[in-house]
């Protein structure tokens, strides 16, 4: 194979590689959004993991930072709990617990419709929230950050 | 009647503040447990058969819309003496510099280990009870402190966290005490107390303490360690005397999506050069995500300075294994069984405390320095 043709195969190959466990061009299993006025473009997985255990809890500029989780039974929050925070709910919950009766801080308030999660982001400039992959975003005042692994 | 009004005004106090421009949780746990042993009385076991451990705690959280959080908790326990106890286990107020730096000033939950804050949370926890070694009444921890703290989170690396806490101002700390019950004896069938000399409730003022974690090493394990320094005033025969204590340990934890593994090694000591040491080891297993197999062991010595008489060095160690199989329905609900095999007198004793000081060789002589406990109950949380 000529070297030209190769280099255009394995380019082929990484635009199929998986992104947030789909392949491209498939819609992933779920989107991370904050609100439009946020500056932010960017997040790594890591931060995220720390926001939606509340270990950091101001953007930036200074801002509170207000995570919203979907409920436990939803399957986008059992996907971006093993993704991103790498614990299943259960394990969440459990260290909800040990914060809770420590008096040290609350979990995220949990909504069970995406269409509210929505809301609430893009109603409040320090809101942070995950909705599914395909959940319809046209219009809406929020932004889709783009989630680095590093 | 005090019990219900003090509950009743923690209940309605979410709906009081409505409408203030706060935010409310209400939070809470409690359990049942029934426990029998084949002889000594042990946790929530004696050799009857014992249903009535019971209690309930509720917790309440304000946020404010400044950086000031107020936390607090109060407690109703039926004892396995079926007596009432209704207490407060912490009230205090949080104001948040960042995340690196909060400050803290009440009655804190003492940052020691991995438990001490979530003391009595079942749900929390593999076995119904903490491991006696360390959180028994051996001197060791306590569950709260009256003062000022500092508290805070920093990210190390990409994937660690350093949290941090350091604090001051008084301890109480209560032990069971067979130095005590050895020099002054005590009275027949009067239990574990402190006018008898069995049951030693010390002030631990001008403390200083701290606690040092590192969160997320290899992504799931947390080490960290803790100590406290302070000074115990008293007065031996009118004259006063001022002692110091300290307490320090290490603790280690895995939190794995079904495996729990984690351990603690703790000392206590004093000017006098009295020192008690424990630590435990245990592991949770979980399966078929609803059930779950834990097993544990622990080890507590007392050094003895005095000359002990014969057969009641036992008093002085405890030693247990002890196995259990849980269901739990969610996160917040469990049902729990565990066998428990104990060794030494240090916690398990016979039915109706100890015997009069004349009788204490007699006694040890007799005393049945295994124990064997089998408890099943459920505990809860919301």
């Amino acid at each position: 194979m000529k070297p030209i043709a190769k280099t255009l195969w394995l380019l082929l190959f990484c635009l199929l590689l998986p992104s947030h466990g789909g392949w491209a061009g498939e819609k992933p299993a779920f989107v991370v959004i904050v609100h439009r006025d946020n500056p932010l473009e960017k997040i790594s997985a890591d931060q995220l993991s720390r926001i939606f255990l509340k270990k950091m809890t101001q953007w930036d500029d200074g801002r509170e930072i207000s995570p919203f989780d979907l409920s436990p039974s939803a399957e986008v929050r059992n996907k971006f709990s093993q993704d991103i925070l790498r614990k299943t709910v259960s394990v969440v919950r459990a260290y909800w617990q040990r914060q809770v009766f420590a008096g040290r801080a609350v979990p995220p308030p949990e909504i069970s419709e995406q269409a509210e999660v929505v809301s609430q982001v893009s109603g409040d400039p320090g809101a942070i929230a995950y909705v599914a992959g395909d959940f319809p975003l046209s219009n809406q005042p929020v932004k889709i950050l783009t989630v680095s692994q590093d | 009647m005090r019990h219900f009004l003090l509950f009743l005004i923690l209940m309605l106090t979410p709906l009081l503040a409505q409408n203030t421009g706060r935010t409310v949780f209400l939070n809470g746990y409690g359990e049942w447990v029934y426990g029998k042993s084949d002889g000594n009385e042990y946790l929530a076991g004696n050799e009857a058969g014992n249903y009535d451990r019971t209690n309930l705690s509720l917790a309440l959280l304000i946020q404010t819309d400044t950086p000031l959080t107020i936390s607090a908790q109060v407690f109703w326990a039926n004892t396995r003496e079926n007596e009432s106890e209704v207490g407060l286990d912490y009230v205090f107020a949080l104001w948040k510099f960042s995340d690196a730096l909060k400050f803290l000033a009440g009655q804190v939950k003492q940052p020691f280990g991995i438990y001490t804050e979530i003391y009595d949370v079942g749900t929390a926890r593999p076995f119904f009870s903490l491991p006696q070694s360390v959180y028994g009444n051996g001197g060791l921890v306590t569950k709260a402190y009256r003062g000022l703290g500092f508290s805070g989170y920093l990210p190390v690396g990409e994937s660690m966290e350093l949290s941090y806490d350091l604090y001051g101002g008084k301890l109480d700390l209560e032990a069971v005490n067979p130095i005590g019950l050895l020099v002054t004896g005590t009275d027949k069938g009067s239990g574990l107390s402190e006018d008898n000399g069995a049951l030693q409730e010390s002030d631990v003022k001008n403390m200083v303490g701290g606690r040092l974690v590192l969160h997320g090493i290899l992504d799931r394990l947390d080490l960290g360690a803790s100590a406290f320094y302070g000074h115990e005033e008293g007065d031996e025969d009118g004259v006063q005397s001022d002692e110091y204590n300290y307490s320090y340990g290490f603790q280690g934890e895995y939190f794995g999506n079904y495996s729990e593994l984690r351990g603690e090694w703790v000392l206590h000591a004093d000017e006098d050069g009295y020192k008690t040491t424990g630590w435990y080891v245990e592991n949770a297993f979980r399966f078929r995500v609803n059930y779950q197999v834990v097993a544990r062991y622990e080890d507590a010595n007392l050094d003895e300075q005095l000359e002990v008489p014969a057969g009641l060095s036992n008093l002085f160690k405890h030693r247990e294994f002890a196995l259990g199989f849980n269901y739990w329905f969610n996160t917040q609900f469990v049902i729990k069984t565990s066998v428990h095999w104990v060794e030494g007198n240090r916690y398990a004793l016979p039915e109706g405390g100890y015997p009069e000081a004349a009788d204490l060789t007699d006694w040890g002589s007799q005393l049945d320095s295994k124990t064997r406990l089998f408890m099943l109950g459920a505990q809860f949380s919301f």
